[in-house]
C-alpha cells in the first residue's frame, strides 16, 4: 500500500554536496589546505572548526573559557591564542579531548581546568600534547591507552589525582613540570622514554627516568592566578630536554610550559593598577611588578578613550616605554572641555511605587549628568549618574512631592593601559586586558546651569486591567503554618470548593468519617505512603491550579500540554500495536 | 461554489478504507489574542499578544468531540498612576486560560479537504500581574467561550507520507486549522477575555 518516495537519505547528501561545490568555487568554504580556522571568530565552538578542517589546517582558539567534549581528527594542528587565558574546561565526565586512532596531531598552548579527565589518547594515536598547563582540580591530566607514538613534552601539571597515565612505555613523557599532584606518572613499572621532568611536592611522583629535577623549587609566578610562568630564581629554566629549543628566547628549553619548541610567547597580563590625580593635569599609575624571568619593561597607554590615542603628554605619545619600573606619572595631561556647557532639558519625571523615572535631553560636550532632588529645594541631593541620560530616583517616599532638575557636567576622563614586554628581540608584549585598564578624571570641572524643574509624587502603580488579588495560601502555609504546603493547597481546596456545595460537603463528611481509619492504617504501614503521595499528586496539581498563581501556573499548563501529548503518544502506541497485531 | 467543491472528497482515497476510526484528536496551536478591554492598547502598546496553546479532545462521534485545552498568554506594559493620570511603570500579565470544549465537525467523507467546526464550552482563566516594586496580583474567573474555525486535510497532498503515518504512527488524519475564538470571563466587572485568532496542526488518531 505504501506509495515510493525519494529517500531523504540520498537527496540531503547531494543538495549538501552540490552547495560544498558551489561555495568551494566561491572560495567561502575555505577548502584550501593549511589554513587557519578562528574560534569563536570564525566557528561557534572548538569541535565546529575541527570538522570544517582539512589536512594540514590548524585551529586557533581565542583567549575565553571552552567547554567541550572535543573529538580530534588526523592531521590538524589544535593551539590556544594565549596559554595563559585559553582555557578548556571539564564536561561532565568525558574527557575534554579525545584523539582516537589519528595520527599527525598537535594540540598546544592552552590550560586545561576543572577536569575529570584532560585527554585521552588511544587507538594507536599519534598525537603531540605540548606546552599546555593542567590545572586538574583533582581530576587526571593525560590518559595515553595503547598510543605507543604520543609525546607529552614541556607541559605543567599541577593538582592533577594522576597526571600523566600510559600502558605503554614507548609514549614520551619529557621537559614537563609535575607540582603538587597526587601521582604524577603512572604506573610506576613503566619506566623507557621519560626523561628531563620536574617533580616537586607530588604524593608519588612514579618513575622519574633520566635527567630529572625533582625536589627542586620551580617558582612560578602564581598558582591563584594560574600564571605557571617562571620567576628568575626557578631551577628549571634551561633544563628541558637539551635537544629542543625554547621558542621564546632561542636557548635550550626550560621544563614546563612556557620554554619549549611550542611555548606561547605572550606574557601574562600587568594587574593591579592604581592612579593617584596630582593637581589639575597629571596623574601617575602604578602596577603590580610581573616577575616571570624574561619581563624587560613596560609600555604605558593613555587617551581620553579606550583607543589609547593620546599624544598631548609631556612625556610623549602613547604607548610610552616606561622601562622597568612599576609606577609612571604623566604631566600635562589637560584634555580639552568647552568653556561652557548649555543646561539639559528635563523630559519626564514619570512616578512609580516609591520611584520617580527621569529623563532628559542631551547636551553637546558634556561627558556626564547629575540629578538634583529635594522636598524643599531640588538641590537637597545630588546623583552623579554618568553618560546616561534617564535616571530611576529610588527609595523615595510615596505620596510626597519631590523637586526634581538635571545638571551636564564636563571633566577630562583619561584611559590607562599598561602591557609587560620580555627582553627578546622580538619584544613580546601582554595583551591590555581589563585588569591591565583604569580610568581616571583629570583637570577643572565644568558644570552647565540647572535645567527646568518639574515636580512629582511616588505613588503605588494601578495595573491595566485592574484585576484583584485572591492571594496565595500556599506562601502563608509554607512560612506560617505547621503543615506541609500540599496539605494545605487540599486544606483550601476545600474550603473554597468543597464546602460551597451540597455535594461537597456530604464528601467533606464522608470523608472525616473514614478518613481518619485510612491514616491511621498508613501510619502503620509506612511503606505504602510514597505510593500514596504518588497517587495523590493529580490531586494537588489540580487544586494548586484552581488555587494558586504565577509561576505555578506556567509549570501546571506545561504539565497539563505535557499531559495531554503523553496521553495522545500512548493511546498511540496501543492503536499502533493494534494496527500491526492486525496486519 | 468554490467552498462547496471542496468540501466535498477529491475521490480517489478512501483514507478510512482499512483504518480503524480516530478516536482522539490532539491539536498545537499559537496565534494572537486581542483583548476586549478598550484600553488595552495605551498600557501595553499593542491590541493583541501572543498566545501559544495545546488541546486533546475525545471524538464520541465522528462529528461530535469534547476536549480539554491550555494555553500561555503574556503582555508586557505599563501602568496607571491614578493620582497624577499618568500611564507609567512596568506592568506584566501573564494569562493561563485552561478550557473545557465541545465541538462540532462538518465531516462527512475522511477524504474531505476542508472541514468547518464550531463549538464551546467553559473558560477557566487564571491570571498573575506583576508590577515592578509591587505586590503580585493573582486570581482566577470563570466564564465561557464560542470557537469556529476550517480545518485543511494535509493527508490528500500527499497520501503515501499520510498511510504511513497511519502505519508507522497510528495517526489516521492530520489537519492545517485556522481558527477564531471568542471568550467572555467577568472579574468584578472587568473583561478578562477577548478574541483569539490562531492557527495550528490537528492530529486525529
Amino acid at each position: 500500500m505504501t506509495e515510493p518516495r525519494p529517500s531523504k537519505r540520498f537527496v540531503l547528501p547531494l543538495w549538501c554536496r552540490l552547495l560544498a561545490i558551489a561555495l568551494s568555487g566561491l572560495g567561502i568554504a575555505g577548502a584550501v589546505q593549511g589554513a587557519e580556522r578562528r574560534v569563536p571568530g570564525d566557528y561557534g565552538t572548538i569541535q565546529l572548526a575541527i570538522d570544517a578542517s582539512a589536512p594540514g589546517d590548524t585551529v586557533v582558539v581565542e583567549p575565553g573559557t571552552y567547554r567541550e567534549s572535543i573529538l580530534l581528527r588526523s592531521d590538524i594542528t589544535l593551539r590556544g591564542e594565549e596559554t595563559a587565558r585559553t582555557f578548556l574546561a571539564g564536561n561532565g565526565e568525558d574527557p575534554v579531548i579525545r584523539a582516537n586512532g589519528v595520527t599527525g596531531v598537535r594540540i598546544s598552548d592552552f590550560t586545561f581546568i576543572e577536569l575529570t579527565t584532560g585527554m585521552e589518547i588511544s587507538g594507536g594515536a599519534d598525537v603531540t600534547v605540548a606546552a599546555n598547563v593542567f590545572d586538574c582540580g583533582r581530576g587526571d591530566g593525560v590518559r595515553v591507552l595503547d598510543s605507543a607514538a604520543a609525546d607529552i613534552s614541556n607541559n605543567t601539571f599541577y593538582d592533577c589525582a594522576t597526571a600523566v597515565q600510559r600502558d605503554n612505555d614507548g609514549v614520551r613523557i619529557r621537559s614537563n613540570l609535575f607540582y603538587d599532584n597526587t601521582t604524577a606518572i603512572a604506573p610506576v613499572t613503566l619506566t623507557a622514554n621519560i626523561s628531563y621532568n620536574g617533580f616537586l611536592t607530588n604524593g608519588e611522583n612514579g618513575p622519574t627516568g633520566t635527567q630529572a629535577l625533582v625536589g627542586e623549587p620551580m617558582r612560578f609566578i602564581s598558582v591563584d592566578k594560574r600564571d605557571f610562568h617562571l620567576r628568575y630564581s626557578s631551577n628549571v629554566i634551561d633544563k628541558g630536554d637539551e635537544n629542543d629549543t625554547d621558542v621564546i628566547d632561542g636557548t635550550r628549553a626550560d621544563m614546563g610550559a612556557y620554554g619549549g619548541p611550542y611555548a606561547d610567547p605572550t606574557p601574562y597580563p600587568v594587574s593591579g593598577l592604581g592612579v593617584q590625580v596630582n593637581g589639575t593635569d597629571s596623574v601617575t599609575v602604578s602596577w603590580e611588578a610581573n616577575a616571570a624571568y624574561l619581563i624587560a619593561g613596560y609600555k604605558l597607554y593613555y587617551g581620553t578613550d579606550a583607543s589609547f590615542g593620546g599624544s598631548e603628554a609631556a612625556e610623549g605619545p602613547s604607548p610610552i616605554d616606561v622601562g622597568d619600573v612599576t609606577q609612571y606619572s604623566l604631566t600635562g595631561l589637560a584634555a580639552a572641555v568647552p568653556a561652557r556647557l548649555d543646561a539639559p532639558r528635563l523630559q519626564r519625571v514619570s512616578p512609580a511605587h516609591r520611584e520617580l523615572e527621569v529623563a532628559w535631553s542631551a547636551v553637546n560636550g558634556a561627558s556626564g549628568y547629575k540629578v538634583h532632588y529635594g522636598v524643599d529645594a531640588v538641590g537637597e541631593k545630588v546623583v552623579d549618574v554618568g553618560d546616561r541620560t534617564s535616571y530611576r530616583l529610588t527609595g523615595l517616599e510615596n505620596g510626597v512631592v519631590y523637586r526634581v532638575a538635571v545638571s551636564a557636567y564636563s571633566q577630562a576622563t583619561y584611559h590607562f593601559g599598561v602591557t609587560a614586554y620580555d627582553s627578546t628581540a622580538a619584544r613580546h608584549e601582554s595583551p591590555l586586558t581589563g585588569e591591565s585598564r583604569i580610568l581616571a578624571k583629570i583637570g577643572e570641572e565644568v558644570d552647565s546651569p540647572l535645567s527646568n524643574e518639574m515636580s512629582a509624587f511616588p505613588e503605588a502603580l494601578r495595573p491595566y486591567p485592574d484585576l484583584p488579588d485572591e492571594g496565595c495560601f500556599v506562601a502563608t502555609a509554607a512560612y506560617g503554618f505547621y503543615s506541609a504546603p500540599q496539605v494545605q493547597l487540599l486544606r483550601d481546596f476545600r474550603d473554597r470548593y468543597l464546602m460551597t456545595s451540597a455535594t461537597g460537603r456530604e464528601f467533606v463528611r464522608w470523608y472525616y468519617t473514614y478518613g481518619p481509619v485510612a491514616a491511621r492504617w498508613l501510619d502503620s504501614h509506612p511503606v505504602f505512603k510514597p505510593a500514596v503521595r504518588v497517587a495523590l499528586f493529580p490531586l494537588i496539581a489540580v487544586a494548586g491550579l484552581m488555587l494558586e498563581g504565577g509561576h505555578f501556573y506556567l509549570v501546571s499548563v506545561m504539565m497539563l500540554c505535557g499531559i495531554l501529548v503523553t496521553m495522545a503518544a500512548l493511546i498511540l502506541r496501543a492503536k499502533r500495536r493494534f494496527i500491526r497485531g492486525e496486519a | 461554489m468554490a467552498l462547496l467543491l471542496l468540501l466535498v472528497s477529491s475521490g480517489s482515497l478512501a483514507a478510512g478504507g482499512g483504518q480503524e476510526p480516530p478516536r482522539w484528536s490532539l491539536e498545537l496551536k499559537g496565534g494572537n489574542f486581542f483583548p476586549q478591554e478598550d484600553a488595552w492598547k495605551s498600557y501595553y502598546g499593542d491590541d493583541k499578544t501572543g498566545s501559544l496553546g495545546a488541546g486533546l479532545a475525545w471524538k464520541a462521534t465522528r462529528q461530535v468531540e469534547i476536549g480539554l485545552d491550555t494555553a500561555y498568554i503574556k503582555d508586557e506594559g505599563r501602568g496607571l498612576a491614578p493620582q497624577q493620570g499618568q500611564i507609567t511603570g512596568d506592568v506584566t500579565l501573564e494569562l493561563y486560560p485552561l478550557q473545557m470544549f465541545l465541538l462540532l465537525r462538518g465531516v462527512f467523507r475522511e477524504d474531505q479537504w476542508l472541514v468547518p467546526y464550531v463549538g464551546g464550552g467553559l473558560t477557566r482563566i487564571y491570571y498573575e500581574q506583576d508590577i515592578r516594586g509591587q505586590e503580585k496580583r493573582r486570581g482566577s474567573a470563570t466564564g465561557s467561550h464560542l470557537r469556529a474555525g476550517i480545518q485543511l486535510l494535509l493527508d490528500n497532498i500527499d497520501r503515501g507520507t499520510a498511510w504511513g503515518f497511519y502505519e508507522n504512527f497510528g495517526v489516521n488524519n492530520s489537519y492545517l486549522f485556522v481558527e477564531v475564538q471568542r471568550s467572555s470571563v467577568d472579574v468584578e466587572s472587568i473583561e478578562l477575555g477577548g478574541t483569539s485568532y490562531q492557527m495550528g496542526l490537528l492530529f486525529e488518531f
